[in-house]
């Protein structure tokens, strides 16, 4: 099951990397990382890992705290 | 098309008084009957219906239909039915009163034709929902239940300071769109719509109370408060720059603190914040595409988070239980109630083939078009922690992970039924595109299905997959709470309590 699993995720990996090379014909309006095969491989993988670590910096620093909080005090 | 200038909020409303007065056994049934009935009439309407009627000096137009009330209208009436049939199985029916009174305001704000109708049905939306979070009868939903009152009666407050304004200044009550400059009495209205449309820093009544309604009631209220601000700002609102900064932000804000909150309603509730976000953008773009996408992923938005709100609800109807560090393991025993979340999961998370899809990317491109690159970039992150928390985190430890063997109850087939109704739509749109494009209010010249955009889509959900079970052991759930900005208030409130109150009734 796994293996499927991870066959699947390295076909659209690569599938995808292989139309953005052949699809490249500009349409629309450019952007700067329209140029850039792969982008958005980097932008999900790199974006949710910042997702994390910026969440749980936050959450430790003062966010994040016992259950009871709000409740231990009335 | 039938030419009946009944206002869709009337069926509703009647059926709301005379619910009680129906034998206890059919009451759930007169629930479905009524809303369905609703349902067909705002699909038959006509657009340019109108109905005016003269109170003392005022004329009030209590129906005016477009195309843009149309397609609110008609997913407002969708949802009410569809949570009904979800609601069957409850025995306290005094809710089912409420969810009609609060579908009926929420299609009263829809297709009202004045500012002063507009409020009335606001007003009646504040009250009604507030009972379905009272509903759960429990000290945490009471609280919560007064904190949420108290910022839409404050919030309404605004609102109708800004109308009065308006009125005075100009001596009219329509609904027309305002710009920037006009004055502060529309500035005044914008901030009364600002807090229903749960805009950070007045968010904090939607994260805090929705979580602790009632199973069914969450539905309901998931779909209409916020929406009809969305409507609203569309119809009133359309290009006030300062709502693309408010919205884009506020698509970050549900995302951070979805992924640190350990409740699952929680995190389906700080979401809601995150989605409407888009529209809000949207709105602030102002372009006719962009305004489109507002309203389709209004629309989008209303299927797949009732629906997702519908599978967190078998959890906690099952268990008893909605919090990740109490859950896991329960993939053989609810696969129904999996199965259908993830169709939401996938949708919210603009998997193609289903409603998000070509929703989100309307105002994600609206963007693009108009040269906000630094927009987009924010809201296509925002949609990295979305299928991340929604589509990942919260499936993950909710039914996989640990299995702590937890009992399940059974549950009532209605809500397998309704949870399938509503995600048969999200499929349908996702692959029909165009079906849910006729109903937008401007011409649509958008195909989401071309190879760049899907290519963007794979990458990313990919990717963001494969970074979430990589690092899967640092979103390890752990009981706490994140604090929100409600702190701001809640935290004095003994303090002041015991001054303002006990001590001034001491002397």
């Amino acid at each position: 099951m796994r293996k499927w699993g991870i066959a699947a995720l390295i076909v659209l990996a690569v599938g995808s990397l292989l139309a953005g090379f052949l699809n490249s014909g500009a349409h629309g309006p450019g952007h700067w990382w329209d140029s850039i095969p792969g982008f958005f491989i980097f932008f999900g993988f790199v974006g949710c890992a910042l997702l994390i670590v910026f969440s749980k910096a936050l959450g430790k620093a003062f966010l994040l705290k016992k259950e009871d909080y709000y409740n231990k005090m009335k | 098309m039938l030419d009946i200038a009944v206002p869709p909020a009337f069926p509703l409303l009647l059926g709301a008084l005379a619910l009680p007065f129906l034998p206890k056994k059919l009451r759930s049934a007169g629930f479905v009957f009524i809303t369905f009935l609703t349902l067909l009439l705002v699909w038959f309407q006509p657009a340019g219906l109108s109905l005016t009627v003269q109170v003392m000096d005022y004329s009030l137009m209590l129906l005016k239909t477009d195309a843009l009330s149309r397609v609110f209208g008609l997913i407002f009436a969708f949802i009410v039915f569809a949570g009904s049939i979800y609601a069957y199985h409850i025995k306290d029916k005094t809710q089912h009163s409420f969810a009609l009174l609060y579908a009926g305001g929420a299609l009263g704000v829809t297709f009202a034709g004045d500012l002063f109708t507009l409020f009335l049905y606001w007003e009646l939306m504040a009250v009604a929902s507030t009972y379905l979070i009272w509903a759960r009868r429990n000290r945490e939903a009471r609280r919560a239940g007064f904190r949420y009152i108290i910022y839409h009666v404050l919030g309404g407050g605004l609102l109708f300071m800004g109308i009065l304004l308006h009125y005075g200044q100009t001596g009219s009550l329509s609904m027309r769109q305002f710009s920037p400059g006009e004055g502060a009495a529309t500035w005044l209205m914008l901030l009364g719509v600002i807090v229903n449309a749960a805009v950070p820093p007045l968010h904090t009544w939607l994260s805090d109370a929705y979580p602790k309604a009632t199973v069914t009631g969450a539905v309901f209220l998931s779909a209409f408060t916020t929406k009809t601000a969305v409507y609203v700002l569309i119809r009133m609102f359309p290009g006030w720059e300062i709502l693309l900064i408010l919205g884009t932000i506020m698509t970050l804000y549900g995302v951070v603190f979805a992924i640190l909150s350990n409740d699952i309603r929680g995190i389906l509730a700080y979401h809601i914040i995150s989605q409407v976000g888009y529209m809000v953008a949207g709105v602030g773009i102002g372009t006719e595409m962009a305004l489109n996408g507002s309203a389709a992923h209004a629309f989008s938005h209303i299927l797949y988070k009732a629906l997702l709100f519908m599978g967190a609800g078998t959890v906690l109807y099952a268990t008893g239980k909605s919090k990740l560090t109490e859950l896991g393991g329960l993939h053989k025993r609810l696969r129904p109630a999996l199965i259908l979340y993830m169709v939401a999961a996938f949708s919210i998370s603009g998997f193609p083939f289903f409603n998000g899809f070509v929703s989100k990317s309307m105002v994600v491109a609206a963007a693009g078009e108009t040269h906000h690159a630094l927009a987009m970039l924010l809201l296509l992150l925002a949609s990295v922690g979305t299928f991340l928390s929604v589509g990942l985190k919260l499936p993950y430890f909710t039914w996989f992970a640990e299995d702590r063997k937890i009992e399940t109850k059974p549950l009532p087939p209605n809500m397998i039924v309704a949870m399938t109704l509503t995600a048969f739509f999200c499929f349908l749109h996702g692959v029909k595109p165009g079906l849910l494009y006729a109903l937008l209010p401007h011409p649509v010249h958008f195909n989401p299905y071309t190879i760049p955009h899907l290519v963007e889509t794979v990458q990313i959900l990919v990717f963001t997959f494969i970074a979430f079970w990589v690092l899967r052991k640092k979103l390890e759930p752990h009981a706490d709470i994140a604090l929100d900005l409600d702190w701001l208030f809640r935290r004095p409130a003994t303090f002041l309590r015991r001054v303002f109150v006990d001590g001034t009734a001491a002397l």
